[in-house]
């Protein structure tokens, strides 16, 4: 043994074990989540999201730098990096483990050593081996007091010393030699202040962001200006713009950067305006965090129940998604759906002609569509209006309020909305009338059976649904990673009475898109298929009786034209609480017979005790009964006594059978 | 802390400092006409504490000068002089409206909803539908659950060239009065707008 009382890992016995288990709880769980968010990205990669390649959009160079530069750090990020060294390092490791040859010392216990076999040896020779030093060694045989009397004096058992170690598991020249110094320093460093300063930003991390993402400092400037609200001044893009310009998050991007800057940025987005190359990738990080922000404001926006704010809001997310104006300029503001479309601009429109829908260019245009959007070719014009086929649309089936395993609506109960909707081409026209769809779609789409499952968990079919991919990305907006996760509609809920939000906005970005590609007779004839999407209330039904009027609203995040307004009634009523026999369309059982006996046992026997016991207080005891079906305990005697055709328990019940 | 304002002894109201910029002090501005609003009426009562605001007392002089008003208007109306009309409605606005700030509030609401209303009216019919809208607008948030409050809004916006709008607003008016045959032609109307919009 050394001069100190412990051993040291010379051997690298144990350390490199110890290192692996370090190395490998972090590990884990991080590889994890970076395939599982590749593999997620790449399944939505494959439906959609194509850039638009046969049209080039003025800032194309700054645009296409950005986003190959979005798509490298996604990839090779500083988390990409630490989990390839991560990985590398653990098969070092498992090498180096592999190589350890274990030594067992001299005085360990070695059960093959004491019954002198080989270690390959079977159970039969163990077990001779074993009879035969018993006979040689049995207390009853042979004394044995004398050799394990001084071991048992010693350390209480016959084996002897035990071979505990207390070791470090590090290799002695780390602690001993003219190293231990560092060695001492850099233990020191992680546990007073590495660990504290991992722990503390992780904490600052958690609390200065909130459950959105965005910076706390913004979300309480957002919260700021709803509590300052003044309802007299008019909601514009421009204000809401202007009002999260003066977001942190923009600091991040650049320090240098203030609000009338980041607006001048913005607005020159919308503007389609092109800045000088440095001054234009500056504007891309601005716009791309832009809609982001757009959304925590809405949600703060939403718990003031403000309704034009909201509206605006998403208004604004469009408007930097399409990089489009709506606002100082009328025509831009009526044809903002043509306007949406790649290679399609204002200066070129034919302006005589009244097409201001997708609809209308696509169903009926009152002049050739090339002509009207002044696309010089005809392969260009083709292109445009595919584009324009394939901006989703929302053809309400039907809507109501639900409360699950309930075909009405009780006070006081949990609520959803159920929608049932067909996701439409703007060609389609009109929807598929609801005799038209099969059978098969009007079971299993249109309604939904009351299975458990559906019951325990309501939102589990809209789960089941695909999510939303759109066939291309918006042509302007730099981070199409943000338009896969929010190209769906956002869902307010509006009271009728006052106006305003009846709840947090929702969105609906699951649903199937499949109708898109249906021709408009495969689309009427009903090859559509119907997509669900619940809005759970978080507010209970009014406690009241009485009609409670509501109108649910879709605005798409992405496209103009795309919303729709849904008048909604919820009919609140009492309806009395069925008997259980109903149910089963089962007679009432005789009283007299032991069905009843055993019926009134049960629990039927609370509900009619009342009417009957304060019938039996106030009318005479001579008046016989005959419903008398439940009576309370302490009733029963009296009742026993009384009469015999009243029976209150089995005995009773006998009696009259007897009879 | 001290704020950028003054007192002017002759006009015997607040200002703000005459070195304060207006554009960052937009808000305080709007308390300080608030304060001096409240000021005026308060002197112009000529006692100590205001009397108490029941729905008895109240200036009737100036409710009769409202109904007068408001009679004249709709006098116009009926002669189809609905740009006077408009005006003389807008006047009758303007006098509710004047109402002494203690006061009671009730009767101040009931009698601008109904000068609203005469001038949105006038104003349809007149066709200057941008100024009826803004009076609709108005009009659907103080009686949002008047039926027609919304109708004119519908109409408004129809007329303005927003048949989605317009088709919201009528089924928000149909939806506190399912039967009102007005609104479901106009709700008609605004579907085969939107219809013929759409190309369908």
């Amino acid at each position: 043994m050394s001069d100190s009382r412990y051993d040291y890992d010379e051997n690298s016995e144990t350390w490199p074990y110890f290192v692996l288990t370090g190395i490998l709880v972090p590990l884990v769980p991080v590889t994890f989540s970076l395939i599982s968010s590749h593999l997620g990205k790449g399944q939505v990669k494959d439906d959609g999201f194509e850039q638009v390649s046969w049209c080039e959009p003025y800032d194309s160079k700054q645009l296409n730098q950005f986003r190959s530069k979005q798509k490298r750090s996604s990839l090779f990020t500083g988390k990409f990096f630490l989990v390839v060294l991560g990985w590398f390092l653990v098969g070092l490791l498992a090498f180096k483990i592999g190589q350890i040859d274990i030594v067992v010392s001299e005085t360990n216990f070695d059960p093959w050593k004491i019954l002198e076999i080989d270690e390959t040896a079977n159970v039969r020779d163990i077990r001779t081996a074993y009879r035969k030093l018993s006979l040689k060694f049995h207390p009853d045989k042979v004394d044995t007091s004398n050799m394990t009397r001084p071991e048992i004096d010693a350390y209480g058992n016959p084996d002897g010393p035990g071979d505990i170690k207390h070791g470090i598991a590090l290799p002695k020249f780390l602690v001993d030699g003219p190293t231990s110094p560092l060695f001492v320093v850099v233990y020191i460093l992680l546990i007073a202040v590495i660990l504290p300063l991992c722990v503390s930003k992780w904490w600052s991390g958690v609390k200065s962001h909130t459950r959105r993402g965005i910076y706390t400092d913004t979300a309480s400037h957002f919260l700021t200006l709803m509590l300052n609200f003044n309802p007299a001044e008019l909601v514009q893009v421009k204000t809401v713009l202007k009002d999260v310009a003066s977001s942190r998050e923009y600091l991040d991007i650049d320090p240098k950067l203030n609000q009338d800057k980041v607006l001048e940025l913005l607005l020159d987005h919308i503007n389609r305006k092109l800045l000088s190359p440095k001054e234009e990738t500056l504007k891309l990080s601005v716009v791309a965090i832009t809609p982001k922000l757009l959304l925590g404001f809405l949600d703060i926006a939403a718990a003031f129940r403000n309704t034009d704010v909201c509206n605006v809001i998403v208004e604004a997310h469009r408007c930097i998604i399409q990089a489009l104006n709506i606002e100082d300029d009328v025509d831009n503001y009526k044809y903002r759906q043509i306007l949406q479309l790649p290679s399609i601009e204002l200066d070129n429109i034919d302006k005589k002609q009244k097409i201001y829908t997708l609809g209308k260019l696509l169903k009926k245009p009152t002049d050739d569509p090339a002509k009207f959007l002044g696309v010089d070719s005809e392969s260009t014009t083709k292109k445009v209006l595919d584009y324009a086929k394939h901006i989703p649309l929302i053809e309400p089936l039907d809507c109501q309020f639900k409360v699950p395993g309930e075909n009405y609506i009780p006070p006081n109960s949990h609520v959803n909305i159920d929608l049932r909707f067909i996701v439409k081409s703007p060609a389609h026209k009109s929807k598929p009338a609801r005799e038209n769809l099969s059978p098969e779609v009007i079971d299993t789409q249109l309604k939904e059976p009351d299975i458990l499952e559906n019951l325990r968990n309501p939102l589990k079919v809209v789960e089941l649904q695909p999510l939303l991919s759109l066939k291309s990305a918006p042509m302007f907006f730099p981070d199409i990673d943000y338009v896969k996760d929010h190209c769906g509609w956002a869902a307010f809920i509006l009271v009728q009475k006052d106006g305003r939000l009846g709840e947090a906005p929702v969105f609906l970005s699951r649903a199937d898109l499949s109708n898109m590609n249906l021709t408009q007779e495969q689309f009427l004839k009903s090859d559509a298929k119907v997509s669900v999407f619940k809005l759970m209330l978080t507010a209970p039904a009014p406690p009241q009786e009485g009609s409670f009027q509501f109108r649910l609203v879709l605005k798409n995040l992405v496209y103009f034209g795309s919303d729709i307004e849904i008048p909604l009634t919820m009919n609140v009523e009492n309806k009395p609480e069925f008997v259980g026999k109903d149910v089963y369309k089962i007679e009432e059982p005789d009283e007299d017979s032991l069905a009843g006996a055993m019926a009134q046992l049960r629990g039927e026997k609370v509900k009619k005790s009342k009417e009957y016991s304060s019938d039996e207080e106030s009318d005479s005891e001579d008046q016989d009964d005959d419903n008398d079906s439940d009576s309370e305990d302490d009733d029963d005697d009296d009742d026993d006594d009384d009469e015999d055709g009243d029976w209150t328990d089995i005995n009773t019940d006998t009696e009259t059978e007897e009879d | 802390m001290s704020l950028p304002i003054a007192y002017d002894s002759v006009t015997k109201k607040v200002q703000l400092d005459e070195n304060a910029k207006f554009d960052e002090n937009r808000d305080l501005q709007l308390e300080i006409d608030q304060l001096n609003t409240l000021m005026k009426d308060y002197v112009s009562i000529n006692s100590d504490v205001p009397p108490l605001p029941t729905p008895q007392s109240f200036t009737k002089n100036l409710s009769l000068m409202v109904k007068k008003m408001h009679t004249s208007a709709t006098n116009l109306m009926k002669q189809g002089k609905f740009r006077d009309a408009s005006k003389q409605y807008g006047i009758a606005l303007g006098l509710a409206m004047a109402r002494p700030k203690f006061e009671n509030f009730q009767l101040t609401m009931s009698e601008a909803i109904i000068c609203l209303i005469g001038r949105c009216d006038a104003l349809i019919m007149d066709k200057d539908f941008l100024a009826a809208y803004q009076d609709a607008e108005i009009l659907s948030q103080l009686a949002a659950g008047v039926p027609e409050s919304h109708l004119r809004k519908g109409v408004c916006e129809l007329k303005l060239g927003n048949a989605l709008e317009a088709k919201a607003d009528f089924e928000r008016g149909l939806c506190f009065k399912p039967d009102h045959t007005k609104l479901q032609q106009h709700l008609k109307l605004a579907e085969d707008v939107i219809r013929k919009e759409n190309g369908d």
